[in-house]
């Protein structure tokens, strides 16, 4: 500090003495401190004093150190460093209050003593300047352009997903396009085929019977002709109407099935009259009940018989008999309905999908067919919620045993 | 036995061509009509033992006419369609029909279709004599004269049928009457009690039972029933 008496301060030197000087710079509002080249505090604002949690009276002539704390001294001491060489300088500082909020300012420092050898260190000058309120606004706005942009790409997401929607949608409406036609197909394919194919058969059946009528012996081999053609045309008629149930009141699943009292007896010889006339004397029906009336689908039990007589017919032997059981189970209530055959069974590596579309033996002579027959007479014992099984027919054949049960509530 | 007369409503001329043909041949007086109003017009629509019917007609729709045909005669009615879905079997069922046979068939199994429901109906809704029910030796007589014995399940049973005087007994009554569950899977609920009493029927005679299930309403006796 000067000592001898400066000229700026005029005649009354009363106004600049040290004890004067620190109680006016005390007074300011400012943060301002003064420090030595000693790093010793000599003038300090209560203002100063107070971010520090200090008072003047206690900071002034102690070590701008243990004023502000070891730790921010640290972060403070390259800055004073730089200007105590004479650099001015200013950065910035915050402050954590004990209630978790930060408060933040920046520090000038302006060294005090430009004509100090700038070897040595000289005073440096403090000004504080708090920028709490401008920090805090800073980060709201970038918060909100954070949040901002957040709804923004929120929005853009949106858009894709009801862009993806609109694909998905547009290909449901392909596909419900796609099912109508088919469905049309197969109506088409229910009416305008098989309704010509039934004119056809009939027209069969009555020349058969008029050139039985005229009883010429000559006639046999236009009427066994005409026997073939029936029976090619049966087969076509019978893959038909697989095909035509797997697509549509297969399709449909349990919950469409209405069963009604059948009379069995009369179905099963409907069944019969599905088979073509040159293998219906190999079928041998053995009945084990006197039941008569039975609840089921007829409909689609007949088409499910059909399917497995045929399989049998197709499978074992030209000449063996091919037995039609039906028995009754007393607990629970069903009727059971056993095709029995003598072929050579049934190959283990077709076993696992028997029961699956497009399952075909490699033995067999009828070469039409699209494996369809098991698949649909075990989606029929499904819905009438009973079962299907192959089982070995000891010495040799297989025995398809189906079991529909009886009693059932509708 | 076949019926005297039958009315085959089918618009593919063909196909009614050559069945009514084969019916002929067995001695069937058989009227074709291509549009089932033309039947519905004729002189006596009703009065024939039987009817063929198609479902996809010109005019009235098959269901219908079968509704409509239903309302004035116990005749039998054999649908031959070829119309495929799950709700048509349901529909001509529920509409009145004593079968439905699935197009493609052969004349045999028109035939054969033919012969059991008129048969059936012969022997019960159309018999001279009546089944009657004796509630103190607790039997049942049938037409044939064969006597089957009724528990007493049984007999609460066709006293309800008895009571009911050939109209359908709700399902809800005749468990409540029997005291027995009308569903579930028990054994023991009404659908299993009518099946063994019918089977019990049917292996004491050949005649076809009248006991009959109308689908989710209830169960009739279709055939003359008295109290012995």
């Amino acid at each position: 500090m000067p000592t001898e008496a400066n000229p700026a301060f005029g005649a009354d030197d009363g106004w600049h003495r040290p004890d004067r000087l620190s109680q006016l710079f005390s007074a300011t509002p400012l943060m301002t401190a003064y420090v030595d080249e000693a790093r010793v505090v000599r003038m300090a604002s209560r203002a100063w004093c107070e971010w520090f949690a200090s008072t003047v009276a206690e900071a002034i002539g102690k070590d701008y150190a243990s004023t502000v704390g070891a730790g921010r001294f640290e972060r403070h001491r390259r800055h004073l460093e730089l200007a105590q060489r004479g650099v001015e300088i200013s950065f910035e500082d915050e402050l954590a209050d004990g209630l978790g909020t930060t408060r933040w300012c920046r520090v000038h420092l302006a060294p005090a003593d430009s004509a100090a050898d700038a070897a040595a260190p000289c005073g440096v000058m403090i000004v504080m300047i708090e920028f709490t309120g401008e920090r805090v606004r800073s980060e709201l706005i970038v918060r909100q352009r954070e949040q901002l942009f957040e709804q923004l790409r929120e929005q853009q997401r949106s858009e894709q997903v009801q862009a993806e929607l609109e694909k998905t949608r547009t290909l449901l409406d392909w596909r419900t396009t796609m099912l109508t036609e088919r469905n049309e197909m197969l109506h088409l394919l229910s009416h305008e085929i098989r309704q010509p194919l039934n004119n056809a058969s009939a027209a069969m059946q009555a020349t058969m019977k008029a050139i039985e009528d005229l009883h010429i012996a000559e006639s046999t081999p236009a009427s066994s002709a005409l026997a073939r053609a029936e029976n090619v045309l049966g087969q076509v008629i019978g893959t038909l109407d697989n095909t035509l149930a797997a697509g549509t009141i297969l399709a449909f699943g349990e919950a469409a099935l209405e069963t009604s009292d059948t009379d069995l007896p009369v179905l099963i010889r409907l069944v019969l009259a599905d088979i073509a006339a040159d293998a219906r004397h190999r079928i041998v029906l053995q009945f084990g009940t006197d039941t008569r009336t039975v609840r089921l689908h007829p409909t689609l039990m007949r088409l499910t018989l059909r399917n497995l007589l045929n399989n049998a017919l197709a499978y074992s032997p030209g000449d063996s008999p091919i037995h039609l059981k039906v028995s009754e189970l007393e607990d629970p209530l069903a009727i059971v309905i056993d095709v029995v055959d003598s072929g050579s069974g049934i190959p283990d590596e077709l076993r696992p999908r028997l029961f699956e579309k497009g399952a075909r033996g490699a033995n067999s002579r009828m070469r039409s067919g699209a494996g369809l027959g098991l698949f649909i007479a075990h989606s029929v014992m499904k819905m009438h919620r009973g079962s299907i099984e192959a089982l070995p027919n000891a010495p040799q054949g297989t025995i398809v045993r189906v079991t529909l049960p009886q009693g059932l509530a509708d | 036995m076949l019926p005297r007369t039958i009315a085959l409503v089918d618009d593919d001329p063909e196909y009614s061509e050559f069945l009514a043909q084969h019916l002929r041949g067995r001695g069937v007086e058989v009227q074709l009509y291509a549009d089932s109003s033309d039947l519905l017009a004729a002189g006596s629509p009703y009065l024939y033992e039987f009817y063929v019917v198609d479902l996809m007609l010109p005019g009235v729709d098959g269901v219908e006419l079968i509704r409509i045909l239903r309302k004035r005669t116990d005749a039998g009615v054999l649908v031959v369609s070829g119309r495929l879905g799950a709700e048509v079997f349901a529909d001509v069922v529920n509409a009145g029909a004593d079968m439905y046979l699935m197009k493609p068939v052969t004349f045999e199994q028109v035939e054969l279709a033919v012969r059991a429901v008129h048969r059936r109906i012969v022997t019960t809704a159309k018999t001279a004599t009546a089944w009657k029910v004796d509630a103190v030796r607790s039997t049942l007589t049938t037409p044939d004269g064969q006597v089957v014995d009724l528990n007493a399940t049984d007999l609460s049973l066709m006293q309800c049928f008895l009571e009911a005087g050939g109209a359908v007994v709700a399902r809800d009554l005749l468990s409540e009457r029997l005291g027995i569950a009308a569903a579930g899977d028990s054994a023991n609920n009404l659908h299993a009690t009518i099946y063994r009493l019918r089977r019990r029927i049917e292996r004491a005679t050949p005649l076809a039972v009248p006991l009959q299930s109308q689908q989710r309403v209830g169960y009739v006796f279709k055939a003359p029933l008295v109290s012995a």
